[in-house]
């Protein structure tokens, strides 16, 4: 059995008694030296020194950067490969069986044990049903109502999030004790409205939610237990396994009257939440759904459900399609609800194949990308009876476009291509093209065998692993075809962060120095570098901020790598052939970690009142910052607001108010930030 | 309730732990000793406090992962014992199991490592990875079919 002796052969591998005492006396230089509260930043600090800080390259070309590569092997052509035949007709529920059956997908006996369904308490404890008309509340002047608070990639394509306002309210998710709370935002009067729990099942969480108009969507999540037995379990290697799958329920409130809000439906899907947008009112939910053992007289074995109050059913066969060459036994389910009026599912997709990608969406369409991988494998026998084998593997992202324009939801496109992008903001579309900054990973392994003649048996000699890394710009026709690319940007180094503003694109890569990238995008089969300023730290979230400046917000550092530190960072864009940097504030060493560093969510960039606010972790708990930016001063604090242990807390402006919301509470400012109440 | 002991005891107690799952990643002795520095190294310099020895563990190994990832592994230049030497049996005359592991690029070595030597299930080690639940799945279901390939004792 394998697990066994991987087990019992690794057992026999131990570090040397030599080594160990090399570390240690290593651990203990360095104990003497560092000082035990220093936190240094996560990322490794480099070794070698490189030329020069702030440098300001002005460089115009199409050609690939020269360099030394490291390059044993042959070049290995990679190209971008397209397939059209995504668009094909749906599959029937005997196909989608056969494709799982060709993924080896485990068969056996599947028992669930299931902590109940999803048990919803959806009426808020007020009694009173909801007015049809809006009232208008005493006390609160003139209710906003405007797009959402949320800072997301698109202004008119909203993103669920923990705290969400509308119409002079601020609704509030505690994800730790699932609670909803709902306050009004009246100045000093802020005061909660409505507080509401909307299950107590332990397997049950609430994640994030939506508002618009009279709706208030809550994203939920449903856990399920389920175990596999006999011959899948043989197949892994131990008596069983068990692993989690469950169902993601958008639960619709109306709140037309936001202090009693009432329960209208619950529409589910299965699988685990991967994603979701709101445009125009209407919910585009992704999940990913894994199948673990098919039975062919069981639909819903093997194709996901949907769910709507207790009733379920698997989805039609003419909402199933698959990817060009699925991998894995799952499926990514595309759902589009309208949460306006009497509700209703617009259109579904399930995806076979598809189930571990991530998302992007504008208001027309949707991309999943999924990782991948491609492999080259080379024998080349040598005289002794020995030979190389060499192991090339690309790291690669697979690409599927959908259309989803008016609650469809309609697959276009698949193409492959090399490397990953580093988020959703790595993605974007402009003028009927896709343009997406991706780093490239390569692996070569090379093993030197002794391979007995005539059998397979192979004597391990040796081997030799490198990987090697470069960044890439691919601009994509709106099939997916390739017709641009810029390669070999900043080789060795990682794509951080990535903002593209119609024709232009911002690429932060950083290895040690961070080079901010500006790309003209305008020709889509010429796409050029315009300029690639060098300056220290790199940003791991870009902004636009008006008029030829851009913002940046990420880590700080020096020639020789970061240094602990965050900083702000505007740049000033006006002559995109030389960026500079306009001024920067490297903030205080106790701020070493910001949830903005990875989730876009968590900052504020408000460019109207010219106001930044981000959440900064110290050694004893975290605090809300707001700055003020302009021209003369640059960046300037404001507000601190000690937030604590609470989590994800969200700055936002109602009339003349500042308000930092939190799961805890609210903590009010006025116009003159000075602060005036503490919910 | 667990008290966090000294570093000198962290590093006696996991640095079997850290060295195992850092040489299947790598492949070598040599590279796998450096990796095992550098993942204590930022422990002394991060100076975390956990609630729990299993959060310890699991930070430990998320470091690995992350060190192995920035690794040059050129065994070669680097010293001149023979990779031998980290077999304590005499040489195996067929594909033995740590070398079909070998054969699988790094992340599907981390995987099979973290799920069948340190038991850790598909969510856990999704979060140490960094990675989707899917995307582990992926590469152990691709593990294994390429390791019931190459070993024929399945």
């Amino acid at each position: 059995m394998f697990s066994e002796q991987y087990r019992n052969d690794m057992n026999e591998r131990r570090l040397s008694d030599e080594a160990s005492e090399r570390v240690l006396t290593a651990l203990r230089s360095e104990a003497d030296t560092t000082p035990l509260k220093h936190r240094t930043p996560r990322w490794y600090r480099a070794v070698a020194l490189t030329a020069c800080a702030a440098v300001v390259l002005a460089v115009l070309f199409a050609q690939s950067v020269e360099r030394p590569r490291i390059s044993f092997y042959p070049e290995i052509e990679n190209p971008s490969t397209v397939t059209d035949s995504f668009q094909d007709e749906h599959l029937t529920y005997t196909q989608a069986f056969a494709l799982l059956d060709d993924l080896q997908m485990v068969n056996g006996d599947v028992i669930t044990e299931s902590d109940g369904d999803a048990e919803l308490r959806g009426t808020f404890p007020s009694t009173a049903p909801a007015a049809t008309n809006r009232t208008e509340y005493s006390g609160y002047k003139g209710a906003t109502g405007s797009d959402t608070v949320t800072n997301t990639q698109y202004a008119n394509v909203d993103e669920a999030d923990v705290v969400k306002a509308q119409g002079g309210y601020i609704y509030v998710l505690n994800r730790a004790e699932r609670r909803l709370t709902i306050y009004r935002a009246d100045g000093e009067n802020t005061a909660v409205v409505a507080e509401h729990e909307p299950t107590d099942g332990e397997n049950d969480r609430l994640v994030n939610m939506y508002l618009t108009n009279d709706r208030l969507v809550i994203l939920y999540t449903h856990h399920e237990t389920a175990y596999v037995s006999g011959t899948a379990a043989k197949e892994r290697g131990v008596g069983g396994y068990s692993y989690r799958d469950g169902q993601v329920y958008a639960v619709i409130y109306d709140i037309t009257d936001p202090t009693a809000p009432h329960y209208i439906t619950a529409y589910g899907q299965d699988g685990t939440l991967t994603d979701s947008r709101m445009v125009n009112g209407v919910l585009y939910l992704i999940t990913a759904h894994t199948v673990w053992a098919a039975d062919e007289e069981n639909i819903a074995s093997f194709v996901p459900r949907v769910y709507r109050d207790g009733e379920h059913t698997a989805i039609a066969e003419k909402a199933l399609c698959a990817v060009p060459a699925p991998q894995t036994p799952d499926y990514a389910v595309i759902i589009a609800l309208s949460v306006a009026g009497n509700t209703a599912r617009l259109a579904e997709k399930a995806v076979l194949g598809a189930g571990g990608c991530r998302v992007w969406a504008n208001s027309e369409h949707l991309v999943l990308m999924q990782h991948g991988e491609r492999s080259v494998i080379q024998e080349i026998p040598l005289e002794d009876d020995t030979a190389r084998r060499e192991y090339t593997y690309n790291e690669t992202t697979d690409l599927f476009l959908f259309d989803i324009e008016n609650g469809t939801v309609t697959q276009t496109a698949a193409a492959t291509i090399d490397g990953t992008p580093d988020g959703p903001f790595a993605l974007d579309e402009w003028n009927d093209h896709f343009r997406i900054a991706v780093t490239c990973t390569v692996y070569h392994h090379s093993e030197h065998a002794t391979v007995t003649r005539g059998t397979e048996h192979v004597t391990y000699v040796g081997t030799n692993s490198q990987s090697e890394q470069y960044n890439r710009l691919y601009v994509l026709n709106s099939t997916l075809h390739e017709v641009g690319r810029i390669d070999n940007m900043a080789p060795d180094e990682t794509v951080r962060s990535v903002r593209f503003e119609g024709n232009i694109g911002y690429v932060v890569t950083f290895r040690q120095t961070d080079p901010l990238f500006a790309v003209d995008l305008s020709d889509p089969q010429n796409p050029t570098v315009l300029s690639a300023l060098k300056i220290t730290g790199f940003s791991e979230y870009l902004h636009p901020f008006g008029d030829g400046r851009l913002f940046g917000f990420g880590y700080a550092g020096t020639e020789n790598g970061l240094n602990g530190k965050l900083k702000l960072t505007m740049f000033d864009t006006t002559n995109k052939t030389d960026v500079t940097v306009k001024t920067y504030l490297e903030l205080p060493a106790e701020f070493h970690y910001s949830d903005a560093l990875n989730d876009h969510h968590a900052i504020l960039v408000d460019t109207a009142r010219a106001l930044v606010g981000v959440p900064l972790y110290t050694n004893n708990g975290l605090d809300y910052m707001l700055y003020h930016y302009d021209e003369e001063n640059g960046f300037t604090p404001l507000v601190r607001c000690t937030v604590d242990n609470a989590q994800n807390p969200r700055g936002l402006f109602i009339d003349d108010y500042f308000y930092v919301v939190h799961q805890e509470g609210i903590t009010v400012y006025d116009s003159s930030f000075a602060p005036v109440a503490t919910v | 309730m667990w008290q966090q002991p000294s570093v000198e005891q962290v590093f006696l107690q996991y640095r079997q732990t850290v060295y195992r799952l850092a040489l299947a990643r790598l492949g070598n002795s040599a590279a796998a000793e450096d990796a095992v520095q550098e993942v204590f190294l930022r422990y002394v310099r991060k100076a975390p406090v956990f609630r729990e020895a299993e959060h310890c563990k699991a930070w430990l190994l998320r470091v690995t992962v992350n060190c192995c990832r920035s690794a040059r592994t050129t065994a070669w230049a680097r010293h001149t014992v023979p990779l031998e030497d980290t077999l304590t049996a005499p040489p195996i005359e067929s594909l033995g199991v740590f070398d079909a592991v070998q054969t699988l690029p790094p992340a599907q070595r981390v995987v099979i490592h973290l799920f069948y030597y340190e038991g850790y299930s598909v969510r856990e080690i999704a979060q140490m990875t960094s990675a989707t639940e899917a995307t582990v799945k992926t590469r152990l279901h691709r593990a294994r079919t390429a390791l019931r390939n190459l070993l024929d004792t399945e």
